[in-house]
């Protein structure tokens, strides 16, 4: 339990921090990598909630792929320095409210559970929970649609992004020397 | 008290391994420098020690002395933890690796001990996060370094590791379907005795998609690695030393380390995966106990012994042959094998009614 | 290890999306192949593919299929045909058009079509978690239609405009459906119905559950182009290339209808007295805005954006009626309304030589392309509700319906502001025909597509204003 408690206060502060660092760093890497900090710190806490498959996916998927694009890109930017702080106080307003709005709707449904919905039952967590073969097994038989459906969704987001990034071929050699 | 000595156990099983590992790592590149000499009909390190055998001391020594430099326009913060993003994840994955099956020490417990520092359900996926990570190590190091060269090979190196891991992810696939699980010590459990046995030669399937996913996987795994011939990111005719260009000492150490420690880990994946893991070759030779660890070192040693080989043979590609043949002839070959297997394992099942 | 229960699949439930992706497939092989240069594979390919579907979506048995993610009742049957139809008008439309601009394409098509899945995925959708991909393949699609024109500005900012809207109105979604996940425990919209009408609690007692349906309409809300989530539209769909306009102005806006359909009619109705007021307010914002800034426009494709918006308006006041009337006459008037905007864009894509014509320019129409001009008018009148075209019947309905809810106010609003409507659709009629060209403006050589599709979206235009019946009775079998 002692130990329990200690992980999650570990990597809670940890995916807290982090989150701080990418809204308050000034350089748009620092603020990339303290996100990737703050994805591997939440990947640990879904561990701790048995959603193993979930917390290696989240790393694989996010911290491996997406955000080593982000990184990509603004190494290519050459950002080396931002111009001053880009949250001016109003903003800082419009944060805060957003924030604490959020705090209270989520503490709501946690704290005050007399006046939470009755949903259904919800069932004590099995042994397999989250484990790689449960999530197969549901993905392959009740979430099937979703999990096929997603390969077309990724299959149009390809087309469109080769759509948008290929240089036409009868434009490429010509009219770049015409414009020269 | 109990507890206690569970906590014991694995405080002295991860001790045991890390030195085993660091110890491992330093040889190999003794290993390295020693073969690449034999293949180019020279001795290689022979003067310090007997054989050049304390070399990597003498290296290493030698490392800790350095001075430290630091570019002035480099990114302090970020250019320190990049040789720890590195390192880390490297040493970390060897923790989920299976050694052999079980053992009590010839009697000496009472209770069978893993050869394993933790069997976690997820092992292999554990490992694909972590490599995952590791991009990390390299890119930051190119990038806060404030040089141009650095850049050019960090930014070669993560379009080159994500490109790969995705062959990667599926060529490892075809060992999951076969064995029905992503825990590595379940994985090579279910795999045996005998080199029919083990997935690269499997007659699950028609063999051919063990042995291709296991060439799959190991021509990924040196891309994965920076290895010759996709060391693109440290290209050194055309990037000075690429990513770790600026570090010196102890932080280019870690660099340095943390390369053939991620030999070490991916030769032991495609051991576990493909090669049967710590079982014998033939079922007549004992495999229970220290006596699968001896196995599972052979067949590793094997294995970066072909690294340093296929080092010492060939030449380094071209960056868009690289990308070129990553995407389109090793990710197609990939897919097309994760279908044959499961195709394969379909058919093997209606067969055999399981 | 390996055994489970293989699903039951109802491969048929989905059929007409089936069959749209595999000709979006089948196009993106003969691009890869055959080199289809003139687009006309790509262009046969989708229209049999659209054909196709239309016919199997009467094929829909009620049933739910996927674990109860989709259902194939008469509702999602109906949808399927709206945004069949819009789809296949504008693919008609397109090829000139594209044509026109050599950029006659295989993927224009391609996501053309797999827009169009996405909209009947969400049609059909009983769950959050199909009607999020679905919404997200057909938003997908529509950002990178929106950018079709590579080399033109306005074109490139539409696409990343809708692009970083779509996305925060998306997250707004998702972090809606969230609440509502966790306020019911559920995805499932039969599932959520079922936990509403059992629960012991009184409603009001879930904020959770307020907030989440709140950020759902805020995020959907945005995709019809509600006021005030309707700041992206006359840049998009000013920008994007005029076809692309259509479909967003029509598929993309019934689908999005569609989803609200599902989620406050259907799954929701019970806390009509939450959610009935926040419609209230955006129908009627949404009229007035909508029209009177149509009112000021010179630019013709800016006009019609904010004649699309002020028609969201009309469609939003169907949820103040009780649920079943509501339903059938929303379903009617995005019959009515597909025709008449995919009309009128289609002209706007074919009128003229370059995008983005002003109003003025069409000074002349008449004389040069009478047909143009004629049917132009047809579709303006319907717009405007003229009797004996669609749009009068349409808006008769929906009119008729809030009346009946006890919403008197709202419908004279409605019909107020559909007078105020006359003046600029008429304003482009009297151009077309009382006014001389100034400047010679050339038309596009009308190819047999494009004048196939202006006749049908006319014939449409026609046939619901004069026998609305033939298609309300198809409209009756929903309940």
């Amino acid at each position: 339990m002692m130990l329990n408690a200690l992980y999650f206060w570990f990597f809670g502060t940890l995916a807290a921090v982090c989150g701080l660092g990418v809204v308050l760093s000034r350089h748009p890497m620092h603020s990339a990598i303290s996100l990737v900090g703050t994805m591997i710190a939440i990947a640990a806490l879904f561990l701790q909630l048995h959603s193993e498959f979930l917390a290696y996916a989240q790393i694989i998927v996010y911290t491996g792929a997406v955000m080593v694009l982000i990184v990509f890109t603004i190494s290519l930017l050459n950002l080396r320095q931002t111009a001053g702080n880009p949250m001016c106080p109003s903003r800082w307003w419009g944060v805060v409210f957003v924030a604490l709005l959020l705090l209270v709707f989520s503490a709501y449904q946690l704290i005050d559970k007399s006046h939470g919905f009755a949903g259904p039952a919800r069932p004590s967590v099995p042994p397999d929970y989250g484990q790689v073969p449960t999530v197969a097994r549901s993905l392959f038989t009740t979430y099937l649609f979703p999990f096929e459906f997603v390969a077309v969704l990724l299959t149009a987001a390809v087309i469109g992004a080769t759509v948008l990034a290929r240089q036409d071929p009868e434009q490429h050699p010509t009219e770049q020397e015409e414009q020269k | 008290m109990e507890t206690l000595l569970v906590l014991l156990i694995h405080l002295l099983k991860i001790i045991v391994v890390f030195s085993i590992l660091l110890g491992c790592i330093a040889y190999a590149v003794l290993l390295e420098r020693k073969l690449l000499g034999r293949l180019q009909v020279r001795w290689g390190p022979s003067r310090v020690g007997p054989f050049g055998l304390l070399q990597p001391i003498a290296d290493g020594l030698k490392l800790f002395l350095k001075e430290e430099l630091t570019p002035t326009r480099a990114d302090r913060f970020l250019f320190v933890l990049a040789p720890l993003l590195s390192m880390g994840p490297a040493l970390l994955a060897i923790a989920v690796v299976p050694f052999g099956d079980t053992t009590n020490l010839f009697g000496l417990l009472d209770q069978p001990i893993l050869l394993q520092i933790a069997d976690i359900h997820g092992g292999i996926l554990f490992i694909l996060a972590l490599t995952s990570v590791g991009v990390y190590g390299i890119f930051l190091a190119g990038w806060s370094s404030d040089n141009k060269y650095s850049l050019l090979g960090a930014l070669r190196s993560s379009a080159q590791m994500i490109s790969y891991e995705l062959v990667l992810g599926l060529s490892i696939t075809v060992a999951l379907m076969a064995a029905g699980d992503v825990s590595l010590r379940n994985i090579a459990l279910s795999q045996g005795d005998g080199f029919w046995n083990w997935w690269i030669f499997s007659p699950k399937w028609f063999v051919l998609p063990g042995i291709l996913g296991f060439f799959l996987y190991l021509i990924s795994a040196f891309a994965e690695t920076n290895r010759l011939p996709f060391d693109l990111p440290e290209a050194e005719t055309e990037l000075v030393a690429g990513y770790h260009t600026e570090y010196s000492s102890m932080k280019f150490a870690m660099f340095f380390m943390a390369e053939y420690c991620n030999i070490i880990t991916v030769s032991c994946i495609a051991v576990t995966l493909f090669l049967g893991g710590w079982y014998a070759p033939f079922p007549f030779l004992p495999s229970g106990g220290l006596f699968g660890c001896v196995w599972f070192a052979v067949k590793v040693f094997i294995l970066v012994c072909v690294f340093i080989w296929v080092r010492g043979t060939l030449p380094r590609l071209r960056y868009d042959q690289l990308m070129k043949f990553g995407w389109k002839v090793m990710l197609p070959l990939a897919i097309a094998n994760v279908l044959l297997a499961a195709g394969g394992i379909l058919l093997y099942e209606m067969w055999h009614g399981s | 290890m390996n055994n489970f229960a293989v699903p039951i699949l109802g491969i048929q439930g989905i059929m007409p999306e089936l069959l749209l992706s595999l000709a979006a497939v089948l196009i993106l092989l003969l691009e890869m192949t055959a080199g289809d240069r003139e687009g006309h594979g790509a262009l046969s390919l989708s229209v049999a593919g659209l054909i196709l579907a239309f016919i199997a979506t009467f094929g829909a048995d009620g049933k739910q299929v996927f674990s109860s993610l989709l259902v194939n009742d008469n509702l999602s049957a109906l949808l399927d045909r709206v945004f069949l139809m819009a789809a296949f008008l504008v693919t008609l439309v397109s090829r000139p058009y594209l044509a026109n601009y050599g950029l006659a394409k295989g993927e224009f098509f391609v996501l053309l079509l797999l827009a169009t899945v996405g909209m009947m995925v969400m049609g059909a959708a009983m769950d959050f978690i199909t009607m999020f991909l679905g919404l997200e393949m057909l938003s997908l699609s529509l950002y990178v239609l929106a950018g079709f024109f590579k080399k033109d500005v306005l074109s490139g900012e539409a696409a990343f405009k809708y692009f970083i809207l779509g996305a925060f109105a998306t997250g707004f979604l998702v972090f809606g459906m969230a609440f509502v996940f966790g306020a019911l425990g559920t995805t499932n919209f039969a599932a959520m119905a079922h936990t509403l009408s059992a629960g012991s609690p009184p409603f009001p007692s879930v904020p959770t559950l307020l907030f989440g349906l709140a950020l759902i309409l805020a995020g959907l809300g945005f995709k019809i182009s509600l006021v005030p989530f309707h700041t992206w539209v006359p840049d998009v769909y000013t920008g994007a290339p005029t076809p692309v306009t259509a479909l967003i102005a029509t598929g993309s806006k019934a689908a999005g209808f569609a989803a609200l359909v599902r989620i406050f009619m259907i799954t929701f109705p019970g806390s009509f007295q939450f959610w009935g007021a926040a419609f209230w307010w955006l129908a009627l914002l949404t009229m007035i805005v909508g029209n009177l800034f149509a009112l000021v426009q010179v630019e013709i494709k800016r006009m019609f954006a904010y004649s699309s918006v002020a028609n969201g308006g009309y469609l939003a006041m169907a949820f103040l009626s009780h649920s079943d009337v509501g339903i059938k006459a929303l379903l009617f008037y995005l019959f009515a309304y597909t025709f008449m905007t995919v009309g009128v864009f289609g002209v706007v894509s074919l009128a003229g030589r370059r995008e983005r014509l002003l109003i003025s320019e069409y000074a002349g129409l008449s004389r040069e392309n009478p047909f143009l001009a004629a049917v132009m008018s047809l579709f303006l009148l319907s717009l405007a509700g003229m009797p004996g075209t669609a749009g009068f019947f349409g808006k008769f309905y929906l009119f008729a319906g809030a009346v009946r809810s006890g919403y008197l106010g709202l419908a004279l609003v409605g019909i107020l502001t559909t007078i105020l409507s006359f003046y600029y659709y008429l304003r482009v009629i009297v151009y077309m025909y009382m006014r001389e060209s100034e400047m010679p403006r050339e038309a596009l050589e009308l190819a047999g597509s494009g004048r196939t599709a202006l006749v049908l979206a006319a014939a449409g235009v026609l046939i619901l204003g004069c026998f609305p019946n033939l298609i309300w009775i198809s409209i009756e079998q929903v309940f």
